[in-house]
């Protein structure tokens, strides 16, 4: 007989299951309550040292579900360049990610893995902005690097018509001009500059304010205006010799590199610095033929700021690191002919937490070199705006801490001009909130919020045997082909897809949250036995933090002590362990997201 | 009664064998522990050449120490065992295997080892070193095979194979590169004088290159040089230099730079930390200079001296002596490492 009866999709059997090729969320949770937050805060290390708070376990878990546009677009709603992030953010995930901590191996490639997801994400897939109409105001935003381009996309995402002025003949700052084309590749750079300019904004180049365009005009023909304008005076020594054909400042030196030049710089350069910038140009000069390359540091390799991957490459291609000295004087009569250096023994430490070097009597010594560059940093420079305005002790322009605004109303300002010099990430971060500060004064209320979004999750989303996993190595071209042609060739190749997927595994994804429902537990101790870590706990108390989340957890051996078994989260490598083992099923996993919501009038 | 001082030298070479037949000296009721990541223990690295190559000579033959000895010394003898971290506030050396082990004093002497330069690193598995015991037995399993072998830098290393190999008619080729021949101070007359000198024992010297990578060709690898050179040969022997081993120290927050970054007393920067031998990094007003110490004479007696100063003198480090390199009958001056002759007896 033929069958008449309708089946409706929700009769079917495996409607309410959890497959691959389906998912029923049941139940999902907003919340502003600022505990949540603080649970984030101490639970997902990654996303707390990150400057733009990224939802790295987030991003990370759609690479290994292949879902790299996804990926991409979760990192470019806070970070708005995750292609150019994912080459040459300074990374403070890294360090603090879990899978680094004690025994647990090595931290993974979060950075390389935002890469991965800019690599492989579909060709023209869907750029999603939240939209608001427009406001009909206007904003100024002096300066294209990373800080004016956060600031420049999220002022046009609210809807106010953002018109950019750019120094250069091309937009990016820094990461055009200070970033050498082998650690990012300008198609790129550019693609993801069009991604924020096709919101409408208005980018204006080869203008120089204080110049060709005064500050106070800008000012009196927009609603406000946003300062990000870089920290492009390099720091000096002020030590003899300084200002010899031959002594370059690193920045000077990029620049020249980044817009083509091919600077005179001979067989022996000795670097002073001890940043990305220094690596640079150790790296550069190699390009651009030099025989031998020092850097000199004033403490030693272990305090620098680059990363060891960083250090490697540097060495790799030739370029030698000489600690514990520190540069005298630039010696030579009408060109560098070598240098002045003293010794220096390990001191204390600065308030910043950098490490002292200090130097020792009578240890001077004399280096031979063809060119010297400083690579010591540099600081913003306010001359140009030609107004007075409120300083700080250390120079920099005070801000009004509620309104992010300086002493001249309607002015703000973001990246490096702020504090100067940081990096990518930081700036970025930066120009978002005072893109968020501008938008508050001009609208006079907030409209865009972030929330914390719980989402209940079905199962545990990995394996234990993931953990094992070492961390996959990027890959890189051989020295031959770095050096070959301008030189300019990228040197990180990106990993290829097998290699991603796994890494991707190694996230422990802090963001799940695991929680013993004490109502249903039996105390059987099965999770206690099957544990990899000293992660569930016996708990006599909690200690809470200012904010009400929880900090950490009083064990206690004592049973009649006891109130409650619980996990400790910051302990949990989220394996799955307990929930796979648990014989009453009382052990809830949730999703612990924070995203950004606007908030109705 | 007081405790006895609980003495743990990680390290198992000459600085920490002669540091802990001193502190028993010195101190009968001490305890004295060595840990070591080698599986064997303590032999002379000055006689691993000869062992190389003389077909009767055993392991066993290099030891000074037997194991008996340390026995009654009362000296516990800890092998294959891996520190991989320090807690100097609790007095505490964790090894691998999980286990911690609380110190009263501490002595680093955990050697060096040779050179990988970064551009290699990934090809390691292609290249012999020689350095260690296990190295010695390694080699010498094949030596009988090895026509040629090439030296990747110059290197006591080298020289010291080279010693060993050239009258067995091994052919040889060292790789120098422009500015090192560690140990020498190295100039422009140094580097060809020592250039002539070795082609005058008949070793093939590629002059001012780097050996960029190395490949497996059938039974034999084929260096490739920067200035496009290739050299087909049986063995390509890591030789530029020796690197101490302080990487697990960072995170005990003991301060490192080539190596441990010790005082005039040899003490590190913790507290009840010392350090001696090739790991140790001392600056020497005479030379307005850091330097490391080379060879097991010098670290024997700086093992001794840390011994000491261990147990509560004050003695300064000294600057090891410069020792003399001949070869084909020209002399160099060297920073500190013994005397050495790649010619007959003179």
């Amino acid at each position: 007989m033929k069958e008449t009866r309708l089946y409706l999709p929700s009769e079917r059997e495996d409607f309410h299951a959890f497959t691959p090729a389906r998912k029923v969320v049941r139940d999902i949770i907003f919340s502003t309550d600022r505990r949540d937050f603080g649970w984030i805060k101490e639970n997902i290390p990654c996303q707390r040292a990150c400057p733009a708070s990224t939802n790295i376990p987030g991003y990370i878990r759609c690479i290994f579900e292949e879902r790299h546009g996804r990926s991409y677009e979760l990192n470019r709603f806070v970070n708005i360049l995750p292609g150019v992030l994912g080459r040459i953010c300074a990374r403070p995930c890294e360090p603090a990610c879990r899978h680094g901590f004690p025994d647990n191996g090595d931290p993974v490639a979060i950075c390389h893995l935002k890469r991965v997801a800019a690599d492989f994400r579909p060709e023209g897939h869907r750029l999603q902005e939240q939209l608001f109409a427009p406001s009909g105001k206007k904003v100024a935003v002096i300066g294209s690097g990373p800080a004016g381009l956060g600031a420049a996309h999220d002022l046009a995402t609210f809807g106010h018509q953002v018109t950019m002025y750019e120094a250069e003949k091309e937009p990016g700052g820094m990461l055009r001009y200070g970033i050498p084309e082998f650690r990012l590749p300008r198609p790129l750079l550019a693609t993801e500059i069009a991604n924020v300019l096709r919101l409408g904004v208005d980018l204006h180049l080869g203008v120089r304010v204080g110049r060709d365009l005064e500050l106070a005009e800008i000012l009196d023909k927009h609603d406000a205006v946003i300062l990000s304008a870089g920290a492009y005076r390099p720091n000096r020594l002020g030590m003899p010799g300084e200002n010899l054909p031959g002594v370059y400042t690193g920045l000077e030196f990029m620049m020249r590199v980044n817009e083509g030049e091919r600077p005179e710089i001979g067989q022996k350069v000795l670097v002073v610095g001890a940043g990305f910038t220094a690596m640079d140009c150790a790296r550069s000069s190699i390009r651009l033929g030099a025989k031998r390359v020092l850097i000199n540091l004033l403490t030693t390799e272990e305090f620098l700021t680059v990363d060891q991957e960083e250090i490697f490459q540097v060495k790799y291609e030739g370029g030698e690191f000489r600690g514990l000295v520190s540069i005298q004087e630039v010696l030579g009569k009408d060109k560098v002919q070598g240098a002045r250096f003293q010794r220096n023994r390990l001191g204390g430490w600065t308030e910043r937490g950098e490490r002292e070097g200090v130097p020792i009597p009578d240890s001077d010594f004399f280096d031979s070199a063809d060119s010297v560059i400083l690579a010591i940093g540099q600081r913003p420079d306010p001359s140009f705006l030609h107004l007075e305005l409120d300083q700080t002790e250390r120079g920099f322009l005070r801000l009004n801490p509620q309104t992010g605004m300086t002493s001249r109303n309607r002015l703000f300002i973001a990246g490096d001009f702020g504090a100067g010099a940081s990096n990518v990430i930081s700036c970025i971060g930066s120009g978002r909130r005072a893109a968020w500060a501008v938008d508050q004064y001009l609208m006079r209320r907030e409209r865009r919020k972030n929330v914390v979004r719980f989402e209940y999750m079905p199962e545990t989303l990995r394996e234990r045997k993931w953990d094992f996993i070492p961390r996959q190595p990027m890959p890189t071209l051989e020295l031959p082909n770095r050096l070959a042609g301008a030189g300019q060739s990228e040197v990180e190749t990106g990993l290829d897809p097998d290699p991603a997927r796994e890494e991707s595994k190694r996230c422990y994804l802090c963001y799940l949250r695991f929680e013993i429902d004490a109502a249903r537990c039996i105390y059987c101790r099965w999770c206690m036995d099957v544990m990899p870590k000293n992660c569930i706990k016996l708990a006599k108390e909690v200690v809470r933090n200012s904010d009400g989340s929880i900090q950490s957890v009083v064990e206690t051996e004592d049973w009649s002590q006891a109130a409650a078994v619980v996990i400790d989260g910051k302990e949990c490598i989220r394996c799955g362990n307990c929930f796979r083992v648990c014989p009453v099923k009382c052990i809830e996993i949730v999703k612990v997201e924070m995203m950004e919501q606007d908030v109705e009038a | 009664m007081a405790e006895p001082l609980h003495f743990v030298i990680v390290g198992n070479g000459p600085a920490g064998n002669e540091a802990a037949a001193a502190l028993r000296g010195q101190d009968p009721k001490a305890r004295i522990t060595i840990i070591s990541a080698a599986a064997t223990h303590y032999l002379r690295p000055e006689k691993l050449a000869a062992f190389l190559v003389q077909p009767r000579h055993r392991l066993k033959d290099l030891y000074i120490h037997p194991y008996p000895w340390y026995e009654e010394q009362r000296i516990q003898l800890r092998l294959n065992q891996t520190v991989n971290r320090i807690a100097p506030e609790q007095k505490y050396v964790y090894l691998n295997h999980k286990e911690r082990v609380r110190y009263d004093r501490l002595l680093l002497v955990t050697g060096a080892r040779p050179r990988v330069p970064e551009r290699l690193a990934s090809l390691s598995s292609l290249l012999t070193r020689f350095a260690t015991g296990a190295d010695a037995l390694l080699l010498k399993r094949g030596i009988a095979q090895v026509k040629h072998m090439t030296m990747l830098g110059g290197d006591c290393i080298a020289l010291e194979l080279a010693q060993a190999l050239l009258p067995r008619g091994v052919r040889l080729t060292f790789i120098l590169d422009e500015y090192r021949f560690w140990p020498l101070e190295f100039d422009e007359g140094v580097k060809k004088r020592l250039a002539d000198s070795l082609e005058k024992k008949g070793i093939e010297v590629v002059r001012d290159d780097l050996a960029v990578s190395v490949e497996q060709a059938g039974d034999e690898l084929l260096v490739k040089t920067r200035g496009g050179k290739e050299v087909k040969t049986d063995r390509a022997c890591l030789s530029s230099g020796m690197v101490p081993a302080v990487e697990f120290l960072a995170s005990a927050g003991i301060d490192t730079q080539l190596g441990v970054l010790v005082d005039d007393h040899l003490q590190t920067s913790r507290p009840d930390i010392w350090a001696a031998g090739e790991c140790a990094q001392v600056y020497y007003s005479e030379l307005k200079d850091y330097r490391c110490s080379t060879g097991s004479v010098n670290a024997e007696q700086q093992g001794r001296l840390v011994a000491r100063n261990m147990l509560g003198a004050k003695e300064m480090v000294k600057l090891p002596e410069p020792g003399r390199v001949t070869i084909a009958g020209e002399h160099f001056t060297t920073y500190g490492w013994k005397g050495f002759s790649l010619d007959e007896k003179d």
